[in-house]
């Protein structure tokens, strides 16, 4: 495992400490698995219930994966930063919970099939939020995955590629088919709402624009 | 220009959140000085982005997801103590005794070949039980958790199991055991189940 100190001039301060901790876990250290479980629970928490879309999963998920933070912590080499090997590990755990149910066909096809239309219909009467659950459900598990991680988490694309395990042009491709399905939906929407409801369409006009 | 502007417009989510190196950093920021496509994108991506961060979620206390997942640490940790303790645990901790039970067990053959109790009734070891009651099965054995050493090894006597494989990710032990000619697979589960320490048993395969 790499040391302290090698990292300290490389790392920020948040990945050091989170090294710390995994190195106290690698001797079985419960008190500090228990300070870095309190790490990334929320984190974990929120990227896979994006990313398998049901939320009575996601505690489960996050505890598989945390069991193996606890398992193979003295296992990590260092080459990541310790959040990108942990989100590695949800995003092979989350994706194999999806397998497991096999009510979601193509999950990690990189392209889904054309239903947009069918689709509008189910979000037409939603909020901007609710419009961007119901717009990142209709886009695959890993094209969600790489949105998410890219937005809300500030990944790099060599960062994601490293946690989904793919090269980074297959991280930027499936940028770019999420991007592109996403920009399909909205307009849609908003003709639908103005139709529907004045007031709310109002709202979402100016948000109308955003893909 | 096409595969450069396509090349942009690729990097863009990740020129937004900041991620980029310097080198493609300024590439990015060059091109889209003269390009309002490119412009327009950022500004929708920038949107979004803002939306994205902004979906909050109600998250459940922590601790009792942690007290969970301690259980099953916990538990994880005594299947691995009652398997070294059966001598079929990962570190082969038991290797330097092995010699001494084949010794031991040398000896016990002799005795069992040799008629000590000729007219009386006979010495019978649990492993020729088994052989001569039934035809042996292969079955999928779990325990309820946490257990004991002492109460996983009796359940397993109590079974009278041959175990081929286990804990897998289930916690599950793969064991043969004999079923009894008089009884189907699923009578012998039911009396299996009804052993101190067995949580579950399901049939694998013959």
């Amino acid at each position: 495992m790499t040391s302290i100190q090698e990292l300290k001039s490389t790392r920020g301060p948040e990945d050091v400490e989170n090294l710390k901790l995994l190195q106290l876990v690698a001797v079985k250290d419960k008190v500090a698995f228990e300070k870095l479980y309190t790490r990334f629970y929320p984190q974990l928490s929120r990227y896979l219930n994006r990313l398998l879309r049901r939320p009575e999963m996601v505690e489960e998920v996050v505890n598989d994966t945390l069991f193996v933070v606890w398992e193979k912590a003295e296992q990590f080499q260092g080459r990541s930063k310790v959040s990108t090997w942990v989100t590695g590990i949800a995003y092979l755990k989350g994706i194999k919970a999806l397998d497991k149910l096999r009510t979601v066909p193509d999950q990690h096809a990189d392209s889904l099939d054309e239903d947009i239309e069918e689709s509008v219909n189910l979000i037409s009467k939603l909020g901007l939020q609710e419009w961007l659950t119901c717009g990142l459900d209709m886009i695959s598990a890993d094209q969600r995955s790489v949105v998410e991680l890219t937005y809300f988490f500030g990944y790099s694309y060599q960062e994601i590629a490293e946690a989904m395990g793919c090269p980074v042009n297959t991280v930027k491709t499936r940028m770019f088919h999420a991007r592109r399905r996403l920009a399909k939906l909205l307009p849609q929407l908003q003709e639908h709402n103005n139709v529907a409801s004045p007031e709310k369409g109002s709202r979402k006009k100016g948000l109308g624009e955003l893909l | 220009m096409g595969k450069k502007h396509e090349n942009i417009m690729q990097l863009l989510p990740w020129f937004i959140n900041d991620s980029l190196g310097s080198k493609e950093q300024a590439l990015v920021l060059s091109h889209l000085v003269g390009c309002t496509d490119c412009q327009k994108e950022r500004d929708r991506l920038q949107d979004l982005e803002a939306l994205i961060v902004d979906g909050s979620l109600a998250l459940p206390d922590y601790r009792f997801s942690f007290r969970k997942l301690m259980a099953r640490i916990e538990a994880a940790e005594l299947n691995k103590e009652s398997t070294a303790d059966h001598g079929f645990g990962r570190k082969r901790s038991w290797l330097p005794g092995i010699g001494l039970a084949a010794s031991v067990s040398i000896i016990a053959a002799i005795i069992a070949l040799v008629p000590i109790n000729s007219g009386q009734k006979e010495f019978q070891t649990l492993s020729t039980v088994t052989a001569t009651q039934g035809v042996s099965h292969r079955f999928a054995l779990t325990f309820t958790q946490p257990i004991s050493a002492q109460t996983m090894r009796q359940a397993l006597i109590d079974t009278n199991s041959y175990l081929v494989s286990g804990p897998d990710s289930a916690g599950a032990y793969i064991v043969d055991i004999a079923v009894p000619d008089q009884m189907t697979d699923d009578e012998f589960i039911v009396s299996i189940k009804t052993i101190d320490g067995v949580e579950d048993a399901a049939f694998v395969g013959p």
